[in-house]
């Protein structure tokens, strides 16, 4: 028998005496003033004291109450996701628009079971990347390089 | 009958072909930016800013007035059929839209919202043409303490969005509020949560956020687990609304119009309050209230009428007095700048065509929405129905494009990962983003309220009971209050002696 | 070998043919005209006008790109990022340069990373009050002020903005007790200010004042110059009172680059700036807008008025014991 009935709210407890614990400690120099006139750490003290509490009701209830496990994580979408979104805005700027939406692309396809390495989808990928670069810099001028700073001092010293 | 005079000048220029043209170009690329995540009517309207010179000063505000409810109804398409909303408005659309939708009866719940959006265009039309000058009064009513009391109410009300424990609730809303105070404090212009990062000195973005929680959140999910891949959608039945849904549609309808009216006449995040409201209400006095939430018809109808209600009377300010409700009514006023008409109260008076123009083209767009839209349910319900795997990537790159068009900058995307992990693991433990959301939007126009009142009245908290506007909200939400956590204790009470 | 890079080149320079400024190859070849606020604002406005006339003058083609965020901080810290070369030039104003690293801790540069190229606009600015206040000029508000026996609110449309700390150095010259209330932006600050909430505020003008002013939503109290000025030449200046005769601001756009910028290209973007600023058409835009075009001065004479400006506004704050917490 665990001592911890209660998985999910449990971790969910955490979670929330986490954030108000790191709520409360970088804002401990945020000044409180008084209650009428208020400085800028009232509210985050307030509110991270809050959510330490709500935390901690979290915690007792799961030792209480029966509740359901976690399912368990896959970590191969969650991290090819997550690095895909991060890699696009690191690679921006230096590679430019289309060879970063390729490896967001890339990252995510892989995080499918579904992923091959097929040319058809290859082709695809690339059909896709010139979509969004004619719609998006062409139709719509967001500002994103076509080339990137990277590249161009690369090819410039060529 | 001047009211009508003026109604019938209105429409006069208002279905003109060339001016009927530009209403269609605005409410279509409308729809398209906002079924796109990320991309925003704003965002839109600024790069189209240039190209507008142009035109005849009418025809660019016809434009870019149908851009802006064009976004608004697009946000509620991909909340219902891919759970991103994609504008503050739509978070609420997204809770039960998107379960009907997993039910294979997106078509219906994109129909409810059409029509429902639909006829709160058109009563709100109605109003702002008969009454903006009182209007504009009115919200003048409202300082800051009236608003400050008006987001507890809201506060309160929006408990009773979550399905799941109150204590999870509760937290979610708290931790939402916590997170709308990262950047600068508007009342000291001090740093707060910033770490340093000039990035952050304006906090986050809402878009950012709901496309990290609902967006990369939800495709995490979907992949993890097979049995939810390629949405459950495998047949879709019947695109139009049935006798019963119109039925159960009318009430929430009217109910969520009226509200969204009332709501969208106060510029300063009264039309942010109006679909979280509207959705409250119908869990406290919709007859269907247990099933909201797993895929109800009136939780689209109530916030969709509330959300267009609200977005239509956003204009009111804009139009008698040229102060902008929102971002796109600011954009609005610069492009009248640009045209050379000088936006404010002498609009109305010396240009007649422009001002009753405007208000007519605002029903004309919607009857088009509403043609360009019922057919167009067919498509956008065939689109859900390709392979995940397909799709998926498709709405990542879409979210990354347009996170990245919000500010032109590329940290965003950091932070739209960041959310996209805590959503994740939020869902994991069943803890709903909606309240978070919530309490995201209105902690920071809690706290500026509340300390900008105390300000003015050097420090004396009795101005929110001496008010009286102010002390009606408060009580409100009072009993609100005591209305949803007085059952739900009984209930916890009830569980907690049976397992004894 | 050869062939490979040749192809790599080949399908670049395909991807980049008649497109954006970073395509195209070798420095110099496109200008950057950085906009520290989101497009749609009326800086970003000014860019707009600015920018097709410059790139007609200087043979090259200009962009405008809009960074915003941090009240302009980002841009300014990316311009710092950019090789001194010219190629990106700042369309900024005291607000960004000056006034935010002093109120911003987070913001690590200083005014001088900056070089001064040239002013380009000016708008006067209006003392504006609530419309049921018992004055009607500045030395009425200043004798209503004293009589209150209370801090007199008055709005700003941020901490540290230049309207925050113009309004502080009134009351400090005045002596008079006020309560700064601060608001996201001019919109908010304008629905109060109508509301009565709060007591005045200081505002650049706009055209639409005059029928607000009608409308019983606002009163103008005067001109925040010596001289009145030919918008509203019947309203009233600051020159015209007892109390604040001397009292003169205004705010101000210019073009900026970094510091380190050659003497030789701050020179070529000054006189194409000049030439801009002389086209009927581009003054005309900007009058309409509410701006008042100013006349190109000399490399120096920039220079002097920015590091000018510097002294006076740190020296306004640190006087009035600016400090934000």
């Amino acid at each position: 028998m665990h001592i911890v009935r209660s998985p999910k709210d449990f971790y969910a407890g955490l979670i929330y005496l986490g954030f108000g614990l790191a709520g409360l400690w970088f804002g401990a120099a945020y000044p409180m003033g008084t209650a009428g006139r208020m400085g800028s750490g009232y509210f985050p003290k307030v509110l991270s004291g809050l959510l330490v509490l709500l935390g901690l009701l979290a915690i007792i209830r799961a030792l209480r109450v029966e509740g359901s496990p976690v399912g368990a994580i896959r970590w191969k979408p969650l991290v090819l996701i997550l690095a895909g979104c991060s890699l696009f805005g690191v690679l921006l700027q230096p590679l430019g628009m289309p060879i970063a939406l390729f490896i967001l692309i890339l990252c995510c396809a892989m995080a499918s079971r579904e992923f091959r390495w097929d040319p058809r989808a290859l082709a695809g990928a690339l059909g896709m990347v010139a979509i969004c670069a004619l719609v998006f810099i062409k139709g719509l001028s967001v500002q994103m390089p076509l080339v990137g700073d990277w590249l161009i001092t690369l090819l410039g010293k060529v | 009958m001047e009211m009508l005079d003026n109604l019938w000048l209105g429409l006069s220029v208002a279905i003109t072909p060339i001016n009927l043209g530009w209403c269609l170009v605005g409410v279509f690329l409308g729809t398209a930016i906002g079924v796109l995540p990320g991309l925003g009517p704003s965002a839109t309207i600024a790069m189209l800013l240039p190209a507008t010179f142009g035109l005849e000063p009418v025809s660019a505000l016809i434009m870019m007035a149908g851009i802006f409810y064009g976004a608004q109804y697009g946000g509620s398409t991909t909340a219902i059929l891919i759970n991103l909303p994609g504008e503050a408005t739509s978070v609420v659309t997204a809770l039960d839209g998107y379960q009907m939708a997993r039910k294979g009866a997106a078509g219906r719940a994109l129909a409810a919202a059409a029509i429902s959006s639909f006829f709160a265009g058109t009563v709100c039309t109605v109003l702002i043409a008969l009454f903006a000058p009182p209007l504009t009064d009115l919200a003048f009513k409202f300082g800051p303490a009236e608003y400050f009391s008006l987001m507890v109410l809201g506060l309160a009300a929006s408990v009773v969005l979550a399905s799941g424990s109150i204590i999870h609730a509760l937290a979610m809303i708290v931790l939402g509020l916590l997170l709308g105070l990262v950047g600068t404090d508007v009342n000291s212009g001090a740093q707060r949560y910033a770490f340093g990062l000039p990035e952050l000195a304006d906090g986050f973005n809402f878009v950012i956020v709901a496309m990290g929680m609902f967006g990369i959140g939800e495709i995490i999910a979907n992949l993890e687990d097979e049995s939810r891949r390629d949405l459950g959608v495998k047949s879709v039945k019947g695109l139009m609304p049935t006798r019963e849904d119109w039925r159960r549609m009318l009430a929430p309808t009217l109910r969520g119009t009226t509200l969204g009216a009332m709501l969208g006449i106060l510029p300063g995040g009264g039309a942010a309050l109006a679909s979280f409201g509207a959705y409250a209400l119908e869990k406290r006095v919709s007859k269907h209230a247990g099933e909201l939430g797993t895929g109800a018809i009136e939780g689209i109808a109530a916030p969709e009428a509330a959300n267009n209600a609200g977005a239509q009377m956003s204009f009111i300010p804009m139009l008698t007095l040229g102060f902008p409700a929102n971002p796109v009514m600011a954009l609005m006023i610069g492009a009248m700048i640009m045209q050379g008409i000088q936006p404010g109260p002498g609009v109305m008076a010396e240009q007649p065509r422009l001002f009753w123009g405007l208000i007519a083209s605002m029903w004309v767009g919607n009857v088009i929405l509403l043609v360009l839209n019922l057919p167009l349910i067919g498509l956008w319900v065939r689109m859900i129905m390709v392979p995940y795997h397909f799709l998926f990537p498709m709405i990542i790159v879409f979210c990354a494009i347009g996170v990245f068009s919000l500010s032109n900058n590329a940290f965003d995307l950091q932070i739209m990962m960041g959310f996209g992990l805590l959503g994740h693991i939020l869902k994991k433990l069943d803890c709903e983003p909606a309240p978070l959301l919530l309490g995201f939007i209105l902690g920071p126009l809690m706290e500026e309220f509340l300390r900008r009142s105390l300000l003015i009245s050097q420090g004396d908290p009795t101005v929110f009971v001496t008010r009286p506007l102010s002390a009606v909200l408060l009580a409100l939400a009072v009993a609100v209050l005591a209305m949803v956590l007085l059952p739900a204790f009984s209930r916890t009470r009830d569980v907690a002696f049976k397992e004894a | 070998m050869m062939k490979r890079r040749s192809l790599v080149l080949g399908l670049l320079a395909g991807l980049a043919l008649g497109t954006s400024a970073q395509a195209q190859l070798g420095p110099g070849k496109t200008i950057t005209l950085m906009v520290p606020y989101p497009a749609g604002g009326p800086s970003d406005a000014i860019a707009r006008i600015i920018a097709p006339r410059l790139q007609q003058v200087l043979g090259q083609t200009v962009l405008v790109e809009n960074l915003g965020g941090a009240s302009g901080g980002l841009a300014a810290m990316k311009l710092l990022q950019t090789p001194a070369d010219g190629r990106m030039i700042f369309q900024g104003s005291p607000n960004e340069l000056i006034l935010s690293p002093l109120t911003n801790p987070d913001i690590k540069f200083k005014p001088s990373q900056f070089r001064h190229v040239t002013q380009i606009t000016r708008n006067p600015l209006i003392l504006l009050a609530r419309p049921d206040l018992p004055a009607n000029n500045i030395d009425e508000l200043i004798e209503y002020s004293r009589k209150l026996g209370k801090p007199t609110p008055y709005g700003s449309v941020g901490v540290g903005s230049l309207y925050h700390i113009l309004s502080e150095d009134l009351a400090k010259q005045a002596g008079l007790k006020v309560t700064h209330v601060p608001y996201r932006g001019a919109a908010p600050m304008f629905q109060d200010l109508a509301g009565g909430a709060v007591d005045f505020a200081i505002l650049p003008y706009q055209a639409s004042y005059k029928g607000l002013q009608d409308q019983k939503k606002l009163k103008m109290l005067g001109w925040v110059s010596e001289k009145r000025d030919n918008f509203i030449p019947e309203l009233v200046s600051f020159g015209e009172s007892r109390s604040l005769p001397k009292f003169d601001h205004a705010i101000w756009a210019g073009m900026f680059l970094r510091s380190d910028t050659p003497d030789d290209i701050a020179t070529k973007i000054n006189a194409a700036i000049a030439e801009t600023m002389k086209t009927p058409e581009v003054r005309a835009a900007l009058e309409k807008m509410g701006s008042i075009p100013v006349d190109t001065t000399s490399l120096a004479a920039a220079q002097a008025y920015f590091e000018a400006e510097v002294a006076k506004l740190n020296g306004m704050t640190k006087d009035m014991d600016f400090k934000i917490n």
